[in-house]
């Protein structure tokens, strides 16, 4: 008996090799309905070809993990990531170039011009954009009215935001801050302190990759958001208002609970209003750029192949499968990494999401810009954030400030290069 | 004049009571917090000012709670983890301690310092190359990573029953050893059943520590279903996709369960501490 | 005779710590023996290590970041554990005056219940408890008419308000010490009553020496934990404002995880470990003759 089950094992053990998956990982922050976006695609990948099966990784300290498995030997086949995570990591080599992307049937064309630009790295492909999130200024329409401004009309240069900024702002009858007028980023967890050289048409990194934290625009640009403050009182004054904020995601962030009439943001910032006062009437619109030509600060997410995956064609099928208009356009983002005309043309394919039609406006009148690309940029965002927070509660001038910068990020480029 | 001293001694008494209580309030503040924000509905969380005794709950979060991640699943995960460790660790601490504390030897002292120390690096450094040790084991994709290094020994342990042991009155030993009785045997019938109590800590802090670590699983752990409850807790959190916080505090609360049975089980030996000198008596 | 005795006694402590010492080379050794050596290279964990010598060891020096994790984490040392030992050594002898009470006793667990609390929970409590408007502290202070400080967003309060948030872990300790003073043998008491011996004398020739142990446990092990601190600044200021509550710990982190600097970070790591190693050391040998351990083996 056990002579003849032994082939017949063996028959049945071969077949069942001959039609196991390849398994491709992929590794996300995604939890929640997000995560359930790319968890039925990967779902749908695997049930329309039976050479590789997608698993998807949910992670909630990518950073860690990634770094470590990658040390192992052990990286996800896709890591998805953002572009300021990117950058140094392409910058050092850890992820593969995908030039050979477009034979998979990924159509670059159809992306918007500046996402292409994220995923490129010294002429090289490294990526697939998936989706973006788009920066500007939030107003309370209401606080407006009542304030005597257009609710309608949001500032639109430097000069009247300023302006407004002094005007919206009330204080209680000890003196203290009740409403403040434009909050740019005093909250040190929802900040973007690298953003605002390039309002200022500068930049922090020059052509060659030299770091250019002091340059003349950067330290106008600090110049004019320490002017603000100094417009709002006291460093006491302004710690002990933004000492009272309450947990972002909450009822009592400062926007959303109406301490704050004027507020830099992305565009999630929609969601969070949507959950605790819909009833708000609010606007957006882009943070005024010195120089009159809109623009708008974006974080973009790609996903990217690790060097080291052990399933790179899996990995590129994938990638080719989610880059599909119908596929991208599921992300549950108001705005699409999509050129226009796709977006209308596969605009079925869309999941209903609120606000769309608001951001998708004002992203498609805007130049989008991102992060610089530079390898030592974890560090310089640190040192930029503690730089920017120290000239808005004002412990130290702009000047003084971005030198500590130039010369910590300059030391950290040489640290680097050894 | 009696009188007047019983009166003294009862107002002191008093007076203990109360600021002990006062202090067990406010010490389990945040812990009735979170259980009272896990009954709110999601579009009051934290508004401000703050509302600590509310009137209006929805227990309807830890249905969803449970729902939102394989609640169970991860559960189970953690609690078979912490259950390894805990007897592995206990156990065999309870085992070298003795060999730290009631026999002579040369280095001893010298490789207990090392045992501390062991405890002075953060675990971010030892990470990666522990990483790559368990690789080249193949323990990557199972539990191992997890528990079987509780089972050598937890640092920890070992210096606490060590410093307990200590605390042992020679004479019982002594008498044992003349009467020829072997190590194996004094540990085993004489030093156990007297450190109960301490091992009963010992094995507490142990599960805590085990049930509540963040960073090993995440770190260890390459699949979804083998994930622990703490990382199961990490996944109410989306980056810019909203907190679900009230579920997550349902699910948090949930998971403090097993500590709390674990608590009123440790009971006996929590309140009435470590009683040496009744062994003696008796 | 005696000799065989001896060494039969060496053999038998070996056997006892056989285990430990066996994992100690696996998962303790050979870790911290890599870590060493990445402390002399340049690893950014995604390229291999690559040998600088002692570079990362000169750059820490003149890391001025740096020597401001190292005096953060000092304070915390000196102020921290102090305190925290104390309030914990006083509330046991609180719970260990009322010990006939059971149902007092029960309270003790309470006092361990922010061990419950997960790690992404703690940064909204403490907002709850340390907003400077909202918060419960500052409005109870404001009560009492005392001035209520911005203590999260300011330089100089952050310290104190995560040693004030440390006080609420004092739960193992109080355990440890409760159990020590219960320990104390009555007729020890009983016998110095007799002799008419006053609150002050029983407690530094009775209570004290005979909680010694408990004291150099709670002392060694509180320093330690201490001394990484990083999970409370890390979830509550983030190491500010203007690294003012920025630790070791911290600056290890961010140079291995963020800023991928793993041979930079093993080497402030490694400074870590001596600075903890010497002064455990330190402490081990100042209380030698202090501490009344009943049973030498």
């Amino acid at each position: 008996m056990s002579r003849k089950l032994f082939p017949v094992l063996l028959i049945l053990f071969l077949f069942s090799m001959a039609f196991s998956r390849t398994v491709v990982t992929f590794m996300t922050q995604w939890t929640g309905p997000e995560y359930q976006v790319i968890a039925s695609m990967a779902e749908k990948f695997n049930s329309i070809q039976d050479e590789y099966e997608v698993k998807i990784l949910s992670v909630s300290n990518i950073a860690e993990k990634f770094l470590t498995s990658l040390a192992a030997g052990n990286p996800p086949d896709i890591l998805h990531a953002n572009d300021q995570y990117v950058a140094p990591l392409v910058a050092m080599g850890a992820i593969e170039p995908i030039n050979d992307i477009e034979k998979y049937g990924v159509n670059l064309d159809e992306y918007r011009k500046e996402a292409l630009e994220a995923i490129k790295y010294k002429g090289d492909l490294y990526g697939v954009p998936i989706k973006l999130d788009i920066f500007g200024i939030f107003w309370n329409k209401d606080l407006f009215k009542k304030a005597g401004l257009d609710p309608d009309n949001p500032p639109t240069s430097l000069n009247e935001l300023m302006e407004y900024a002094k005007k919206l702002t009330e204080y209680d009858q000890n003196g203290d801050i009740k409403t403040l007028g434009f909050d740019p980023g005093y909250n040190d967890k929802w900040t973007w302190p690298h953003v605002w050289p390039y309002y200022f048409g500068g930049s922090l990194i020059d052509k060659d990759g030299k770091i250019t934290a002091n340059a003349p625009e950067c330290v106008e640009a600090y110049k004019w958001f320490q002017k603000l403050s100094e417009l709002y009182g006291t460093k006491d004054m302004l710690e002990k208002f933004v000492g009272g904020y309450g947990p972002y995601w909450s009822a009592s962030n400062q926007f959303v609970s109406e301490r704050v009439v004027i507020t830099f943001s992305g565009d999630w910032l929609a969601k969070i209003i949507d959950l605790y006062n819909p009833e708000m009437n609010w606007g957006f619109a882009p943070f005024p750029s010195k120089d009159e030509k809109p623009r708008a600060y974006t974080e973009i997410d790609i996903a990217v192949i690790p060097k080291g995956a052990k399933h790179v064609d899996g990995a590129k099928k994938f990638l080719a499968f989610v880059s599909k208009p119908e596929n991208t356009l599921k992300f549950l983002v108001p705005v699409s990494v999509l050129k226009e005309d796709y977006v209308n043309k596969y605009r079925d394919a869309m999941i209903s999401f609120p606000h769309r039609d608001l951001f998708q406006k004002i992203a498609g009148g805007v130049r989008l810009f991102f992060a610089p690309a530079t390898p030592v940029w974890q560090e310089y965002l640190t040192h930029l954030t503690t730089a920017f927070l120290d000239v808005l509660f004002l412990r130290t001038t702009p000047i003084d400030a971005l030198n500590d910068v130039q010369k910590k990020v300059s030391k950290a480029l040489k640290m680097m290069s050894m | 004049m009696v009188v007047k001293v019983k009166v003294k001694l009862l107002t002191k008494k008093f007076l203990t009571v109360t600021i002990l209580v006062l202090l067990a309030l406010i010490f389990a503040f945040p812990f009735y917090w979170m259980v009272v924000t896990s009954l709110q509905p999601l579009k009051d969380f934290m508004r401000f000012p703050p509302v600590l005794f509310p009137k209006h709950f929805v227990p309807e979060n830890y249905i969803k709670a449970v729902k939102y991640i394989p609640f169970f699943k991860y559960f189970m995960n953690s609690v078979r983890i912490s259950i390894m460790v805990t007897i592995g660790a206990t156990v065999t601490s309870s085992f070298v301690a003795y060999g730290f504390s009631k026999i002579k030897w040369p280095g001893r002292d010298i490789l207990f310092m090392i045992t501390l120390a062991t405890l002075m690096i953060p675990f971010v450094v030892l990470m990666i190359p522990l990483y790559i040790e368990f690789k080249s084991f193949g323990w990557l994709g199972s539990f191992k990573p997890l528990w079987i290094p509780a089972w050598f020994g937890s640092a920890w342990s070992i210096f606490f029953l060590r410093q307990f042991y200590l605390t042992i009155p020679s004479e019982l030993t002594d008498s044992a050893k003349v009467d020829g009785a072997s190590h194996l045997h004094i540990w085993f019938r004489i030093i156990l059943p007297l450190a109960k109590p301490a091992l009963s800590v010992v094995a507490l802090f142990n599960f805590i520590w085990t049930w509540q670590d963040f960073l090993r699983p995440l770190i260890f752990l390459n699949d979804e279903n083998m994930y622990t409850i703490t990382l199961g807790l990490a996944s109410f959190q989306q980056r810019h996709g909203g907190v679900e916080w009230n579920l997550m505090m349902a699910a948090a609360t949930l998971a403090t369960i097993p500590i709390l049975i674990l608590f009123i089980f440790m009971n006996k030996y929590l309140i009435e501490g470590i009683h040496i000198t009744s062994g003696l008596k008796g | 005779m005696l000799k065989k005795s001896r060494k039969r006694e060496i053999i038998w402590g070996i056997i006892f710590v056989s285990p430990w010492l066996l994992g100690l080379m696996i998962f303790y050794v050979y870790p911290m023996i890599s870590s060493f050596y990445y402390s002399f290279t340049k690893y950014t964990v995604i390229s291999g290590p690559k040998w600088i010598g002692t570079f990362n060891y000169e750059w820490l020096i003149s890391d001025d970041i740096f020597w401001k994790a190292v005096a953060n984490t000092f304070y915390f040392m000196m102020i921290g554990v102090p305190i925290t030992q104390l309030i914990a050594l006083v509330i046991a002898y609180m719970f260990n005056y009322l010990k006939e009470m059971k149902s007092i006793s029960f309270l003790k667990v309470f006092y361990l219940f922010p061990i419950l609390i997960p790690g992404a929970i703690l940064a909204i409590v403490w907002n709850l408890i340390l907003n400077s408007q909202y918060g419960i502290l500052n409005s109870f202070l404001r009560v009492l008419k005392i001035n209520a400080p911005n203590w999260l967003e300011s330089v100089q309060w952050s310290k104190p308000a995560i040693v004030l948030v440390g006080v609420w872990y004092i739960g193992t300790s109080m355990i440890i010490y409760t159990a020590a003073l219960n320990d104390i043998p009555v007729e020890l008491y009983e016998a110095a009553n007799l002799d008419g011996a006053k609150w002050w004398t029983k407690l530094w020739k009775i209570t004290v020496p005979m909680i010694s142990p408990a004291v150099l446990f709670n002392v060694i092990t509180g320093m330690i934990s201490i001394i990484q601190l990083f999970d409370l600044p890390y979830i509550l200021t983030s190491g500010g404002p203007s690294y003012s509550s920025y630790t070791w710990a911290m600056f290890i982190y961010d140079n291995a995880f963020k800023y991928m600097k793993m041979g930079y970070a093993s080497a402030a790591a490694w400074l870590l470990f001596l600075v903890t190693l010497g002064l455990t050391l330190m402490i081990f040998t100042l209380s030698r003759n202090k501490i009344y351990y009943g049973g030498e083996g």
